[in-house]
């Protein structure tokens, strides 16, 4: 993954951002906001250090710990 | 929405049996194995029941509130703010499903055929080409669906040439372990057929006068056909050995060896498992933009496609540090996690719905 993942996601932000630029001035205001704030948190998220940054998947195991008995062969 | 927008019960069935299966025959048959063992060819059956659970619910929530799709109606059921809460739960599951169901295909391709490739740049190609069809609508995912899951099913046809390889032996003795391993073997099978429920997205576009029931019955019944078929190969061809490989059709299609002639048949079954799990990205991606945008009540959903694709891009990879993390999720969350989702929420819903209904009969009946 390495630092490169934060400038492919910033590149594809920019390019998403400029060619929906069109459709975006005929939305009302909260469209544009949810949109921008879409792309702004991927941009974020990119910036971390993703595969080994606690998550998604670290919130799951937690919450289903006690289920695991259940399952572990 | 134009007419031909509409969808068949064919394209319907077609979109239950991708959505199942594009990942369910990379992942299922190892992870199912681990508890199983010669018992795996049974671990498709108990899944049915939360296949029905989730496509009942789906069907009974898209009759009592026809054209809504799940967000808008879950807003509805539950009131503004838990509606709100819930909602956002199902856009994050989706999400972060559309996310795993990437990167297993990702996995498969790095892993298998592509190996110079970097995991990024086969993700991403294959979101982008999702997020078009996704942004062109729910009429083109179901007609790509229709168009493409007998090149999906294709393949598993071939299988057949293995017979000289196969040993039954492999299979006995059938339960030695009694039923418990089955069960526990059949918990991620039954995770994958409870995404049935993401049909629901797609209910509200069906064409009027479609049987819906019959084609969900007809689809399930060829989801369970489907993996019994692959898992009984797997496990007659491989025997014990099937539990270390990491995609036992891939292992299967590499014996394929007909008269020194008809060899590598894997280069098949990478390009058709491409579309498979085209298919599969494409609902999940569909169900979290309209989810986001029910969420948010926007115009239009078309307009936040790509910025959720760059949300599915970052769930492929965040926390998922390798291919062992995302095989040991399937095997330890994912059996609670996907049909708490897909289909104990729905159940809840339709407790919650009937009960709404049932209240506003009485009080709208006058009284005495």
């Amino acid at each position: 993954m390495g630092k490169w993942f934060f400038w492919e996601v910033a590149i594809a932000a920019v390019i998403i951002a400029i060619s929906e630029w069109k459709r975006l001035q005929e939305q009302p205001g909260k469209d544009r906001i949810v949109f921008l704030a879409l792309l702004l948190a991927g941009a974020v998220l990119s910036f971390l250090n993703l595969p080994d940054t606690p998550g998604p998947t670290s919130v799951m195991a937690y919450v289903f710990k006690p289920l695991r008995p259940l399952v572990e062969p | 929405m134009s007419n031909n927008d509409k969808m068949t019960g064919v394209q319907l069935a077609c979109v239950m049996y991708s959505t199942v299966l594009g990942t369910g025959f990379i992942t299922l048959p190892t992870t199912s194995y681990q508890y199983a063992r010669n018992g795996l060819w049974l671990t498709m059956f108990p899944g049915i029941l939360t296949a029905l659970i989730s496509m009942g619910c789906a069907v009974k929530l898209s009759r009592m509130y026809p054209g809504l799709s799940p967000v808008a109606y879950i807003k509805r059921i539950l009131g503004r703010i838990p509606g709100f809460l819930v909602g956002l739960l199902l856009f994050l599951f989706c999400l972060q499903a559309a996310g795993v169901t990437v990167r297993q295909y990702g996995d498969f391709v790095t892993g298998s055929f592509m190996n110079r490739t970097p995991l990024t740049f086969v993700i991403a190609s294959i979101a982008l080409l999702a997020g078009i069809a996704v942004r062109c609508g729910a009429g083109v995912i179901a007609r790509s669906a229709a168009l493409l899951t007998p090149i999906f099913v294709l393949p598993l046809l071939l299988l057949v040439l293995l017979y000289p390889h196969l040993e039954f032996r492999y299979l006995f003795p059938p339960l030695e372990r009694g039923i418990v391993p089955v069960l526990k073997g059949s918990l991620t099978p039954q995770a994958w057929m409870s995404e049935v429920y993401l049909i629901s997205f797609f209910l509200p576009r069906l064409a009027s006068g479609v049987k819906i029931g019959r084609w969900a019955v007809a689809s399930i019944a060829a989801i369970v056909a489907s993996m019994f078929y692959v898992n009984l190969f797997s496990i007659l061809l491989l025997g014990p050995d099937t539990g270390s490989k990491l995609v036992t059709i891939l292992i299967a299609f590499r014996y394929i060896n007909v008269a020194d002639f008809f060899e590598n048949m894997e280069a098949f079954l990478l390009a058709m498992w491409v579309v498979g799990n085209f298919v599969k990205l494409a609902v999940f991606y569909y169900a979290a933009s309209m989810s986001c945008s029910e969420l948010f009540r926007l115009r239009d959903y078309r307009l936040i496609v790509f910025p959720v694709g760059i949300l599915i891009l970052i769930f492929s990879i965040w926390d998922l540090p390798s291919f062992a993390i995302v095989a040991e999720q399937n095997l330890l969350v994912a059996p609670f996690w996907v049909p708490t989702m897909m289909a104990v929420l729905p159940g809840l819903l339709v407790i919650a719905a009937s009960i709404q209904w049932r209240r506003r009969s009485l009080q709208s009946r006058p009284n005495g």
